[in-house]
């Protein structure tokens, strides 16, 4: 069960991806003393955590757990940040991995911003309320994320230069370049996350036929207080109110034509989201499209209990056949069976929320092929059939956390993620593959 | 105890953006105004590599007692600072940053007037602040290099083994004859199909070799004493009772399977078995043909046990597949509520079952099946929701797939360690992304003690935890204020003047985080703070009729003064 | 009581979430009145009676405690116990002639920039509104 590693481990480690997972991850080697190179692809640490707006089944704010790590990770001397960075290539073997990050150019020096923000002041282009779909090219690293220092993306800039002339302390730089750094470490670890699936090729639900057929993840957004319409539940075509709410679960997920699995966490986020559209608008009702309601996590039956006491949110056990916009009422429709009668039934909502799947972030592809780690057919990292190597892929000196290798939620990921960091700590440390 | 003297201001003009809005003329002139303040400099950029340099030069150069810096929120960029005093070896306490930016020049843009007399009352306060602050009190707490771990099965063998592997003395605590908890009775493992019995010798191979594991059969908790760093636990072996000093204590004790008595007919009927009693007929061989009717959430997901024991369907379809691969002409049914197979694995786990020809049939709870038979059990009556009819099938042996409920030890234990335990008597984790740790610092729960979960799952928690134990244990030493709310936020401790304390023992009552005991000193009780407990919050202070338990980052002088100055 | 037109706010502040409303204000550039003064407290616990009534005597025309949603404290709940001692403290400020409406308990909404900013609002509205009420 333990081989001995070559010779000359790197003392160091890679971690790619600062989600909660990469973050644990990268804080756990570091306070083990192995220093540690943590890259991510966005501008910003957070990942997708970040991106949401509560938590289940606490129904904390979803930042308020990722603050304290995040602050650790900016003051801890061993762990070094590269942000807006992707691993180009990496090749080797348990011990000695050699590297290549990409660094895109940010075109603001982040030693030199204090956050100020008079170039988001100063830019041409700000952020114009368009559903919050337009995004300006200067981006600000929101409540205390890192890296600290503001973000300029390039594609969305008009070269105004204003932003430039405004900057007090000189930070802005367009002619910055990207750069290339080489990393010689002794152990990978894979946090690189998930992506949404794509909805449009269910054709049934007419995902992009109309504005109000939404995504999830997008939904959360929407009705997020520091969202497009500071919390308000509203639909996307007109601006009215929504009174009938309709989660479909299951969309792509558990399907022959898609994506086969589980992935695990949106029947809890859809009674979550059910639950933060009832609290945010008095009238609202909300139907839960589900076939098999999967809670089983500490607090989550209770949680999916409290739902149904509100007496707004109904659960119908069902996958719907259809949904279509009606275009002289404006609402859309559902077309399903009601597994319980047997009969065909049509629903009319203002809204309609589908649970896309959840699948490996883009660029797994490539790492994998650098790494030579095996995948499974659905892309995610595989883990081999010893269970007791759990975190380590099929190449010993890579792990995988998070959801990476599969869909989990945030304390999976976390436990996953001190899981892998002890492996690689094997390695580095003690020249051991466990 | 002194109060600080000198105190030395510096003020950030951020750029231009705080010098339109401020006037920095008038707020250095009123700083230096201020009793004990030596001297006031005004920068454009303290954060920058110019500024930190220049912060440094004062600093070492004039050696103020205690500095005060207005510009950006101590919270966010001004977070710095505190960084910076660390590294130089200051005490960051006597640092107050006063945030005259995002709470000040940013929101009061429409007033110059407003916002530069609300500057100086912030400044005013400040300096109030660190005018009435006395020395940091903070104690240094011993790690012991060693860690106890209660529990000999999957999660509590894997925790010993991380920990081990790390350099640290375990001690594994046993209550039966042998190790391995849950793997001794398991036939297989899910999602991988593992032999339990394999997996089982593997982690027993690792825990009885490596030379610092010390595994202590026949042994449980008898009593705690001490806290984080330095625990006295008591064990009790049969006659003998000894005394261990660990570090930090690992919870892994497992959980135990519901019996339900009555449910089903179960103890009444032969033929209708638990899933463990199968587990065992698996393992022994056991004639499985004929039909076999697995009922879900039987004891689970009711008013008196809401919750959904999470490894219960896994199991049902790992052992419904297994009956029907070992007996290709045997029958299989799984009567269910909700098929709870989350993931990519667990899913997989149900596409196994159903290609191995196990049927599904859903139940709902106002109808739960009903049994029948005289001597043994011969049918099982279910209404399938899915087809609306009522079913019959002629049953050999009925599975009950049962939950896992808490040991009923836990209450106790969580007495001896002041840490908290759901409704259902499962360990509670302190803080949501802070899976394992305990309420109680050192203390840490993974495995089925914590909640129902997996082998495969309770192993990398074991894993998890043992990170999270060696990482502060190898540190040797900490802070008492080191142990706060949640890792990596300071937890400055509540002081006592003894002198002060009439024993009433209000602030005892009141603590959120049990923190204060009444102890006998000379003959009258006084209030003494477990310094690792305490998370800083300040209630005790705030019910203190006598102002004899303090806050150490806001006491009643402190807080007094910055009222008094904040408008002047 | 002052004499100019603005009422004098303290607001104890717990460094969570209402410490992330003042900033988040701020980062958005919202525009607040600039008659309060915001003490950070670790948590509202900190926040004693005698504190609150100190600042009354002191000329302080209103005294707002913000602190975390009450299921949401990370020092193990001790925002409960500090919404029941100040609640009671309010109606015992009436028997000193001091009109409840100027203790203001604020648990989880100075979250976000936008309620951050209404709660202060309504806050030294209501202040305003007394103090014409009064002279009325």
């Amino acid at each position: 069960m333990i081989q001995e590693v070559g010779k000359d481990v790197q003392g160091s480690a890679l971690v790619i991806g600062g989600g909660v997972a990469g973050i644990r991850a990268s804080l756990d080697l570091a306070g083990m003393g192995i220093p540690v190179h943590l890259v991510e692809r966005e501008p910003f640490l957070g990942g997708r955590m970040l991106q949401l707006d509560r938590i289940y089944p606490t129904d904390h704010c979803a930042w308020c757990p990722v603050w304290p790590l995040m602050r650790q990770v900016g003051s801890h001397p061993l762990i070094t940040i590269h942000s807006s960075s992707e691993v180009r290539s990496i090749a080797g073997e348990a011990g000695a991995y050699r590297a290549t990050i990409l660094h895109h150019p940010t075109y603001i020096q982040g030693e030199r911003c204090t956050g100020c923000g008079e170039c988001l002041k100063a830019c041409a282009r700000k952020d114009s309320d368009a559903g919050g779909e337009a995004r300006p090219p200067v981006l600000r690293p929101v409540s205390y994320v890192l890296p600290k220092a503001f973000v300029i993306d390039r594609s969305l800039c008009r070269e105004c230069t204003r932003c430039q002339q405004e900057c007090p302390f000189g930070a802005i730089d367009f002619q910055m370049q990207q750069e290339t750094r080489t990393l010689e470490v002794g152990a990978v670890i894979m946090a690189s996350g998930f992506d949404p699936g794509r909805l449009e090729g269910l054709e049934e639900f007419s995902y992009g036929a109309h504005p109000d057929i939404i995504s999830a993840m997008d939904f959360e957004t929407w009705i997020a207080e520091t969202g497009p319409k500071a919390g308000q539940v509203l639909r996307r075509s007109d601006g009215r109110r929504v009174e009938q709410l309709a989660f479909v679960l299951c969309a792509g997920s558990r399907d022959r034509r898609f994506h086969e699995y589980c992935s695990g966490v949106c029947c809890m986020y859809a009674v979550k989201e059910a639950l933060w559209a009832c609290q945010r608008s008095k009238d609202l009702r909300a139907t839960i499209f589900f076939t098999d309601l999967r809670a089983c996590g500490t607090g989550f039956q209770e949680y999916v209990q409290v739902a149904g006491k509100t007496g707004r949110i109904q659960f119908i056990r069902s996958r719907p056949g259809r949904i279509d916009p009606i275009k002289e009422k404006g609402t859309l429709r559902i077309l399903y069976e009601d597994t319980t009668e047997r009969n065909t039934l049509e629903m009319a909502v203002d809204m309609v929320v589908l649970t896309p799947p959840i699948i490996p972030a883009a660029g797994m592809d490539g790492l994998a092929k650098f790494l030579d780690i095996e995948r499974d057919p659905e892309g995610f990292i595989m883990l081999p059939d010893d269970k007791l190597l759990s975190s380590a892929s099929s190449k010993s000196g890579v792990l995988a956390c998070g959801c990476c290798q599969g869909p989990a939620d945030a304390v999976q990921s976390v436990t996953s993620a001190s899981a892998a960091a002890f492996r690689a700590a094997e390695i580095i440390t003690r020249g051991k593959v466990l | 105890m002194s109060r600080p003297e000198r105190i030395g201001a510096f003020l950030c003009t951020c750029g231009k953006t705080l010098a339109g809005s401020l006037k920095f003329e008038d707020l250095k002139n009123r700083a230096l105004s201020l009793p004990g303040v030596s001297f006031c400099h005004v920068h454009n950029a303290l954060c920058q590599e110019s500024g930190r340099e220049f912060l440094e030069k004062e600093i070492h150069s004039s050696r103020p007692d205690a500095v005060v810096i207005g510009g950006c929120s101590p919270r966010g960029h001004g977070a710095i600072f505190k960084r910076l005093f660390m590294e130089w070896g200051l005490d960051e306490e006597a640092l107050e940053v006063v945030d005259i930016r995002e709470g000040c020049a940013w929101v009061h843009a429409d007033t110059q007037d407003g916002a530069s007399a609300k500057a100086q009352g912030l400044l005013r306060m400040g300096w109030a602040k660190l005018a009435a602050r006395e020395p940091t009190q903070d104690t240094t707490v011993t790690l012991l290099d060693s860690a106890l771990v209660l529990g000999g099965g999957p999660a509590g063998m894997s925790a010993a083994m991380g920990l081990a592997r790390q350099g640290l003395r375990v001690y594994l605590v046993e209550k039966d004859a042998t190790i391995g908890g849950r793997l001794r009775s398991l036939s297989s493992l899910y999602p991988s199909g593992d032999e339990a019995a394999g997996i089982l010798n593997r982690l027993k191979g690792e825990v009885e070799t490596l030379p610092l594991i010390t595994i202590l059969l026949r042994s449980e908790i008898a009593g705690v004493k001490g806290y984080v760093g330095n625990f006295q636990v008591q064990l009790r072996g049969g006659e003998e009772s000894k005394i261990i000093r660990a570090g930090a204590i690992v919870l892994a004790m497992g959980a135990q399977s519901f019996v339900p008595r009555e449910l089903f007919r179960y103890g009444e009927l032969k033929g209708v078995m638990t899933q463990d009693e199968l587990e065992s007929g698996i393992l022994q061989g056991e004639d499985l043909g004929g039909t076999t009717v697995f009922i879900q959430c039987a004891g689970s997901r009711y008013p008196g046990r809401p919750y959904c024991s999470s490894i219960c369907c896994p199991v049902a379809l790992k052992n419904a597949r297994v009956i029907r691969m070992r007996r290709p002409e045997s029958r299989v049914f799984l009567l269910h509520r909700d098929v709870m197979a989350p993931g990519i694995d667990l899913e997989r786990l149900y596409h196994q079952a159903m290609e191995a020809n196990v049927r599904f049939l859903r139940y709902s709870p106002e109808l739960a099946p009903s049994l029948e038979g005289t001597d043994r059990v011969q049918k099982v009556k279910v209404l399938d929701i899915l087809s609306g009819r009522e079913t019959v099938l002629e049953a050999d042996r009925v599975v009950l797939s049962t939950p896992l409920v808490a040991n009923p030890g836990n209450a106790k234990l969580a007495e001896m360690l002041s840490i908290l335990t759901d409704d259902y008597g499962f360990f509670s984790d302190r803080s949501v992304l802070e899976p394992n740790r305990m309420v109680t610092p050192g203390v840490y729960a993974c495995g089925t003690s914590r909640w129902p979960c997996s082998v495969h799952e309770a192993i990398l928690q074991g894993q998890s935890v043992a990170v999270s134990v060696a990482t502060l244990l190898r540190r040797k030493t900490a802070r008492a204020s080191d142990f706060g709310p949640m890792e990596g936020v300071k937890g400055w401790p509540a002081v006592v003047k003894e002198s002060a304390c009439s024993g009433c023992g209000n602030c005892s009552q009141a603590c959120p985080s049990k923190a204060i005991g009444l102890q006998l000193s000379d003959g009258r009780k006084i209030a003494r703070v477990n310094k690792v407990r305490c998370t800083g919050c300040g209630t005790c202070a705030a019910v203190c009729s006598g102002g004899a338990i303090q806050t150490q980052t806001l006491s009643d002088s402190m807080a007094t003064k910055m009222i008094h100055e904040a408008f002047g | 009581m002052n004499e100019s037109s603005d009422p004098r706010v303290l607001i104890f502040a717990c460094d969570w979430c209402p410490g992330l409303g003042s900033d988040r204000a701020g980062q958005d550039r919202l525009s607040l009145p600039s008659c309060f003064r915001l003490v950070r407290v670790d948590c509202a616990a900190q926040v004693s009676g005698e504190w609150v009534i100190e600042a009354f005597s002191g000329g302080i025309d209103g005294v707002m405690v913000m602190g975390c949603h009450l299921d949401a404290c990370r020092h193990q709940g001790a925002n409960h116990r500090a919404h029941k001692k100040l609640e009671t403290l309010r109606w015992l400020l009436s028997g000193l002639g001091i009109p409840p409406e100027r203790l203001c308990l604020s648990w989880g909404m100075g979250r976000e920039a936008l309620p951050f900013q209404e709660e202060v609002q309504k806050f030294v509205s209501t202040l305003k509104l007394l103090k014409t009420g009064k002279e009325a």
